[in-house]
């Protein structure tokens, strides 16, 4: 379970330039939530994400992991239990790296040692099977530098990867806003195979109300640095795309 | 051109590959153009003749791929805990070095190796274990790039948003390569020391360009960019630019003037695929 606890940020504190990016925030984030989360730009969406990764320090407030404070956890050591994929594909993934290479650097490593070769024999077989669920012929492509694959195949290795190591939670920065609606669909449906087969925790930004609404079992609002609504299920499936318009800045 | 010449070519040809083996751990696998090079090359050189000229050849070999070493860390350093630009940081370091190399040849601008023992007179076939050498080295860097560290450590050059973001810490692994490669780059300058039978206080200006310039011919000729064929690369590039070099040389141009060779070289060749896309979009 992740908490946070009064959490602010302030960016160029005490300059004309001064911003509360997030204000005294507070909420719980249960084991096997998938949580969407709306808000317009500069709500506080990707700060709350970079508080959670420790990218950002905090202001105030203290950030819990399983009742432990990690509030001070540098972002290395954080991210042995917190995933991240970003909307950029080219973020997720080591270009001039192959496929199984990539898809090694999120595995091999705990479960070898430190100078074990990176990619075993018995691993390639493990790996195919894997890439065989994302179903876009992946599998026989395990030595191919994957900055020559499409940017859709490109996310579903990177979800891959966060997914083979499983995190206690992954975040979701609009991970599929840059892709064409097809493979952005197909990466959707994978995340919400693999977050329900794995039994993850995760927490999803989208700028998409419909995906926000269909996926997941919460729903996060935020505004000007505050979360102005927290939804369960039931009030989530109540919505209506229209309703959430009303909750946006304007 | 004697048989003598090209032997002898080829030679300085896999002394200089070890030094683009390193140039390419820091400017092709971390992806920073790392002038620590230009001192760490003398220092290896002035470590390596100092052991030598007491009678330690082969401890002098291997201090001179430690100092190396120890050089790339200070300029890790300042990289990463001073933040300072990864380009001034190796100005910085190599500024410094300059004095410190004087200091470890004991004020001397030069050490003769006259009448002592080396590598190369202990061992008679001087081209023989100098491509054992190389080969070898190529060989331990390519088995370490496909283990796990050495996959982090390509991972950090390649992607450091992605590496940030794992759980790898991107700090250590330029710690690592920093070290290594200018390990590399002094044991290159302790051969040359050895061969040449003499350490210059000046000897490294140029090097890293030189280093560079042995990857490119390489990657030139190998036009397959995987880690095992961009080791061969430089051990071949290193050979094929000492070989254009003596040819030059036997053209009468000048030894002096080939530094300026090596920069052109280097610029046009780095600048090619920029010059091709402006061309085919003045066409299209």
């Amino acid at each position: 379970m992740l908490e946070l606890e009064n959490v602010s940020v302030i960016f160029n504190k005490g300059t004309s330039l001064e911003k509360v990016a997030l204000e005294n925030l507070s909420v719980k984030i249960n084991d096997g939530d998938f949580i969407t989360m709306l808000g317009s730009n500069g709500a506080g969406k990707s700060t709350l994400f970079n508080v959670i990764t420790g990218a950002l320090k905090v202001n105030h407030g203290k950030i819990l992991m399983d009742g432990e404070d990690i509030t001070a956890t540098k972002e290395h050591v954080r991210a042995r239990y917190i995933g991240r994929l970003f909307q950029n594909p080219e973020h997720g993934t080591a270009p001039h790296l192959t496929v199984e290479e990539n898809l090694a650097l999120s595995y091999s490593g705990k479960k070898y040692g430190k100078f074990s070769f990176a990619v075993h024999k018995q691993d390639r077989a493990f790996f195919q099977e894997k890439l065989k669920q994302l179903d876009m012929g992946l599998e026989d492509r395990l030595k191919t530098p994957i900055g020559l694959l499409s940017g859709g195949q490109r996310q579903a290795v990177a979800l891959m990867m966060a997914v083979l190591n499983p995190p206690k939670i992954l975040l979701l920065d609009e991970h599929t806003a840059a892709l064409d609606p097809k493979s952005a669909q197909k990466i959707l449906e994978i995340t919400n195979e693999l977050i329900r087969k794995e039994k993850m925790t995760a927490l999803m930004i989208t700028h998409n109300i419909q995906d926000a609404l269909d996926n997941g079992n919460r729903l996060f609002i935020l505004n000007e640095g505050r979360l102005i609504q927290d939804m369960d299920q039931e009030e989530k499936s109540r919505l209506k795309p229209a309703d959430i318009l009303n909750y946006y800045a304007v | 051109m004697s048989i003598a010449i090209i032997e002898r070519a080829l030679e300085l040809g896999l002394i200089f590959s070890v030094l683009s083996l390193g140039v390419y751990i820091s400017f092709r696998v971390l992806n920073v153009p790392d002038l620590t090079v230009d001192g760490s090359f003398t220092t290896g050189a002035a470590v390596c003749a100092v052991c030598t000229l007491n009678g330690h050849p082969f401890l002098g070999l291997l201090l001179s791929f430690v100092a190396g070493g120890i050089c790339g860390l200070i300029t890790a350093f300042l990289q990463t805990k001073m933040r300072i630009h990864a380009l001034l940081a190796g100005i910085l370091t190599m500024t410094g070095l300059y004095s410190i190399n004087l200091r470890i040849m004991s004020g001397a601008p030069n050490i003769a190796l006259l009448n002592t023992e080396s590598l190369f007179t202990m061992i008679p076939f001087t081209f023989g274990i100098l491509l054992l050498i190389s080969i070898v080295l190529g060989i331990v860097l390519f088995v370490f790039f496909k283990t796990n560290t050495g996959l982090m450590l390509r991972a950090s050059g390649d992607n450091e948003t992605m590496v940030k973001s794992s759980s790898i810490n991107v700090d250590t692994m330029k710690f690592l390569g920093m070290a290594l490669a200018n390990g590399f780059v002094a044991l290159s300058g302790g051969l040359l020391a050895q061969y040449q039978n003499f350490a210059d206080v000046t000897g490294g200006t140029g090097m890293m360009v030189l280093g560079l310039a042995g990857i490119i011919i390489g990657e030139a000729v190998i036009r397959k960019r995987t880690i095992g064929f961009g080791l061969a690369s430089c051990i071949l590039g290193a050979c094929l630019y000492r070989l254009l070099y003596t040819i030059a040389l036997q053209f009468g141009i000048p030894a002096t003037d080939m530094n300026l060779m090596s920069a052109v070289l280097v610029a046009l060749t780095i600048s090619i695929p920029y010059l091709k896309q402006l061309k085919e979009k003045e066409n299209a």
